[in-house]
C-alpha cells in the first residue's frame, strides 16, 4: 500500500489532521483527524510502500505495545485510511 | 469533523500569509443567503491589494465584550483606517477591523454538491436591507429546506 500524494499531516494544537494539499490550495474541507499513534503510523507510511506488517514493526519499535495490540491498532488505522481514501492498495 | 476556529483560523492565516489558498467550511448563518454555514465551502485567497466594498473577508475582530474572534463577513464601507464588515444574514451589527487584521478574501463559494455559487458583491442585497428580515425568512423556508436538508 502507499499513501496518496497530496495528503499532508499537520499538527493543529493537540490534534493531528490529514489535509489534502495541491500546489497552491490547502483543503481543510476534507480532513481527517488522527490520534498520536495514527500520526506516527502516517509518518512511517509516507516513507514508502508499506503493509500492515511493516507498520506494526515500526509501532512496536517506537512504543511499548504487544505485537497483538499493535496489529489491532494498525489494522483499524489502515481500514479507516482506506475508507477515507488517503491510501491506496 | 470540526476543529475549533481558535486553532484552525491561525493556521489558515499562516498559509494565506505564505501566499497559499485554503478551502474550508465556515459555520453559522450570518452570511445567508450567500453562504450556508456548515454546508457550503469557501476558497480563501490572500489579500494583496486593498480590499474593496463587497469583498467577503475573513478577519480578526473584537466582540462587544472585548474578546478577539473571527468573522467571515462582507466589507460594507471604510471608516478612516477601519474596514467595516457586516454579515449578509445579519439584521444589525457591524464589525471593524484594520488592514492588518484581514486574513483572507473569499474567491469561490461551493455548495455541498460541488456547484459554484455566484460570487456577487452583494450590492442589490445591501439595497434591499429594509426587506432583509423577510427575505431571509423566505430563504430559510425555501432554499434551506429544499437544497440543504
Amino acid at each position: 500500500m502507499k499513501t496518496i500524494e497530496g495528503f499532508k499531516l499537520r499538527q493543529l494544537g493537540n490534534e493531528y489532521i490529514l489535509v489534502g494539499e495541491s500546489m497552491a490550495l490547502i483543503n481543510f474541507n476534507k480532513m481527517i483527524t488522527l490520534n498520536e499513534t495514527a500520526a506516527f503510523l502516517w509518518k512511517e507510511a509516507e516513507k514508502g510502500p508499506f503493509d500492515a506488517r511493516s507498520l506494526c514493526k515500526a509501532l512496536c519499535a517506537e512504543y511499548e505495545v504487544t505485537p497483538e495490540q499493535a496489529m489491532t491498532d494498525v489494522d483499524a488505522t489502515i481500514a479507516s485510511w482506506l475508507e477515507a481514501g488517503v491510501i491506496e492498495k | 469533523m470540526k476543529i475549533a476556529n481558535e486553532i484552525l483560523i491561525p493556521e489558515l492565516a499562516r498559509l494565506l500569509a505564505e501566499g497559499k489558498e485554503v478551502r474550508f467550511t465556515p459555520s453559522g448563518v450570518s452570511m445567508r443567503p450567500f453562504i450556508e454555514g456548515d454546508k457550503d465551502s469557501v476558497v480563501l485567497e490572500p489579500v494583496r491589494n486593498q480590499p474593496r466594498r463587497g469583498d467577503i473577508i475573513l478577519a480578526q475582530v473584537e466582540t462587544l465584550c472585548g474578546r478577539q474572534t473571527y468573522v467571515l463577513h462582507r466589507m460594507v464601507r471604510m471608516e478612516g483606517d477601519a474596514f467595516v464588515l457586516q454579515g449578509d444574514g445579519n439584521l444589525c451589527g457591524e464589525e471593524r477591523c484594520l488592514r492588518s487584521e484581514i486574513i483572507g478574501r473569499v474567491k469561490l463559494i461551493e455548495s455541498p454538491k460541488g456547484r459554484h455559487k455566484p460570487l456577487t458583491r452583494g450590492r442589490l442585497w445591501y439595497l434591499l436591507k429594509p426587506l432583509r428580515k423577510w427575505l431571509l425568512k423566505i430563504y430559510r423556508h425555501t432554499v434551506v429546506k429544499w437544497n440543504y436538508k
